[in-house]
């Protein structure tokens, strides 16, 4: 539990690092999609919605751990940028930060520290992961 | 009676002040010099957009809709027809505005009109803005962070006041939403009522803190709503679960909401939002409703200073804090007449001078711990869906709420009192703002 005002100062460093990073996306991307968790059923919900997220919001870049960079690809319209852990976090530090002002930002996570929403949209809302992933985090609705 | 300014209308006041803007604009360049405007789209926000063209001296000659429903109806004094059947002459500018405008625009486009000779799309700076986000400037990021920090000393300075004890955000300023999370609140504990429950409950305004006495919460802190709104949730959105603050409410945590984002596509409801997102707790429990204080002699006294007969009175609700009802002075007339012949007595819930009590009724100013027994002596209710609907919901009297199709926040799916498994001796009406006259005259005829 962070209590004092260093830890909450580390934490805007954090976001502040993380906005050097998406800015430097800016110029290519129409949407950047955070998919910061090893967690394989995220990348591949993704992945299969590719098309409509490119109709809908233009080009995407797709932000994932080096982790699982060499086990999927995805298709040559869409960039994906493989970031250690640590830049990881601290983009997500900023997109949670500015995610009503930059809407071009979607976190696709479950993990609770970050997206507890998400959490628990499966934990206690009997939906399944792609469910969640497609309308509650990507916003796809048709 | 109990009314609160609402973060919920922001959206709204975006739209008519960016629909204001294109019709001065577009005024000031003399787009409507002898023109017929003709409205496409936008069918809840009609009257505004009106309103916004009568303040330049404008008036709408034509509505079209695509839903056949819509089609034939009388709106805004004028009967509604289809696209299709707009006269296409050099006499006639149609305004298109509203969720659908680049559909209308190719519809359009395909019945031979020209965007800015045959017809404008208002507010589609708004639309765009909306659909595609934008990238954060340097001196928004700064403010953002500055509001975060902001945010964290005010809450540092609670978590030590009262070391360390859970603490709850109630940020959304209806009475409603504190209503229903209080419901279920004491499950989290392992309690058996609010005020057995060890947390510290944080405010946004008069209003919910007064109610949150009335539902017996041990701590409650008030801060303002716009540190509230602004600095706190920042600063949670970017701390996630590492603090001791969790949101009492399903929104206001960025809006990629993804709750609202399921809700709007399956059948989650309000009382969903809280028992299982926000509150997180499994199976369905049962609600814990509140009793309210009893004081008969000041409400009895009320009544008589109204001259309102107990037991033959219908309390009338026409106003809402996150909503505008289009439900309008006309259609209130139908039931003001009706139950008046009918010999009942009527007053207006009126939370504010603002609020200005329907013709033929008197205004009353309830006191929020008075409203469920004031509820009870007139013996019926009648009202738009509004947060007063959540705290009355038990009452032992008749009572009648409307809900309004595609008003944002305004929906039987998810606010529904049925859907929701919450009060007793309800009926709900389903508004969808084209048969408004037939659902008051089906409500008259209840009574």
């Amino acid at each position: 539990m962070i209590d004092c005002i260093s830890d909450f100062e580390n934490a805007l460093e954090q976001a502040d690092k993380g906005r050097t990073l998406v800015e430097s996306l800016n110029e290519e991307r129409g949407v950047l999609v955070l998919c910061p968790d090893d967690d394989i059923i995220c990348f591949e919900a993704v992945k299969s919605h590719i098309d409509e997220l490119v109709g809908q919001f233009g080009r995407v870049v797709v932000i994932i751990p080096e982790a699982i960079n060499n086990r999927f690809t995805l298709r040559d319209d869409v960039r994906t940028v493989p970031v250690h852990k640590k830049e990881m976090d601290c983009i997500l530090r900023y997109a949670s930060l500015a995610e009503d002002i930059d809407t071009s930002i979607k976190i696709v996570s479950f993990d609770k520290e970050i997206s507890g929403r998400a959490f628990r949209l499966i934990d206690c809302c009997g939906f399944d992961k792609e469910q969640v992933i497609r309308k509650g985090l990507l916003g796809i609705m048709c | 009676m109990m009314r609160q300014e609402s973060i919920w209308k922001s959206e709204d006041n975006d739209f008519e002040a960016c629909i204001r803007k294109d019709v001065l604009e577009l005024t000031r360049k003399g787009v409507f010099d002898g023109k017929k405007i003709a409205l496409i789209g936008s069918w809840i926000n009609q009257e505004k957009i009106q309103t916004v063209l009568g303040e330049s001296g404008l008036t709408v000659s034509y509505i079209a809709d695509n839903n056949p429903e819509k089609q034939g109806v009388e709106k805004l004094g004028i009967t509604t027809q289809s696209v299709e059947s707009l006269p296409h002459d050099s006499e006639v500018i149609i305004l298109v505005s509203g969720f659908y405008s680049n559909e209308i625009s190719e519809q359009l486009e395909k019945l031979g009109y020209k965007e800015k000779n045959d017809y404008l799309i208002l507010a589609s700076g708004l639309l765009r803005r909306k659909i595609r986000g934008h990238v954060v400037k340097e001196e928004t990021w700064l403010e953002y962070k500055e509001r975060a920090i902001h945010g964290f000393e005010s809450y540092c300075h609670i978590n030590e006041k009262y070391d360390g004890i859970p603490m709850w955000l109630m940020h959304q300023p209806s009475l409603g939403d504190l209503y229903i999370f209080s419901l279920f609140l004491p499950y989290v504990y392992g309690k058996k009522s609010v005020h057995e429950c060890d947390c510290v409950l944080v405010v946004a305004r008069n209003s919910t803190r007064k109610l949150a006495e009335i539902l017996g919460y041990k701590y409650i802190e008030q801060i303002h709503l716009e540190e509230a709104s602004n600095d706190w949730l920042l600063m949670m959105r970017l701390m996630g679960d590492e603090i001791n603050v969790k949101n009492a409410v399903f929104h206001g945590l960025g809006r990629n909401n993804s709750f609202l984002n399921m809700a709007a596509s399956g059948s989650l409801t309000f009382r969903d939002s809280f028992v299982r997102y926000v509150l997180g707790l499994e199976g369905n429990p049962e609600p814990i409703y509140p009793q309210f204080d009893n004081r008969g002699e000041y409400v009895k006294k009320q009544f008589d200073e109204l001259g309102l007969n107990p037991g033959k009175t219908v309390v009338l609700s026409p106003y809402a804090g996150h909503f505008t009802p289009s439900i309008s002075e006309e259609h209130w007339k139908i039931l003001v007449d009706g139950l008046r012949e009918k010999g009942y007595t009527l007053c207006t819930n009126c939370g504010s001078p603002d609020e200005k009590p329907l013709d033929g009724t008197v205004a009353a100013f309830v006191d929020l711990k008075d409203c469920v027994e004031f509820v009870e002596r007139a013996g019926a209710f009648i009202g738009v869906r509004s947060g007063l609907c959540d705290l009355i919901c038990m009452t032992d009297c008749k009572k009648t709420v409307i809900y309004e199709k595609g008003a944002t926040n305004n929906s039987i799916t998810f606010f529904g009192f049925t859907n929701m498994g919450l009060g007793k001796n309800i009926t709900e009406f389903d508004n969808d703002r084209i048969n408004t006259y037939s659902i008051m005259t089906d409500i008259l005829n209840m009574y």
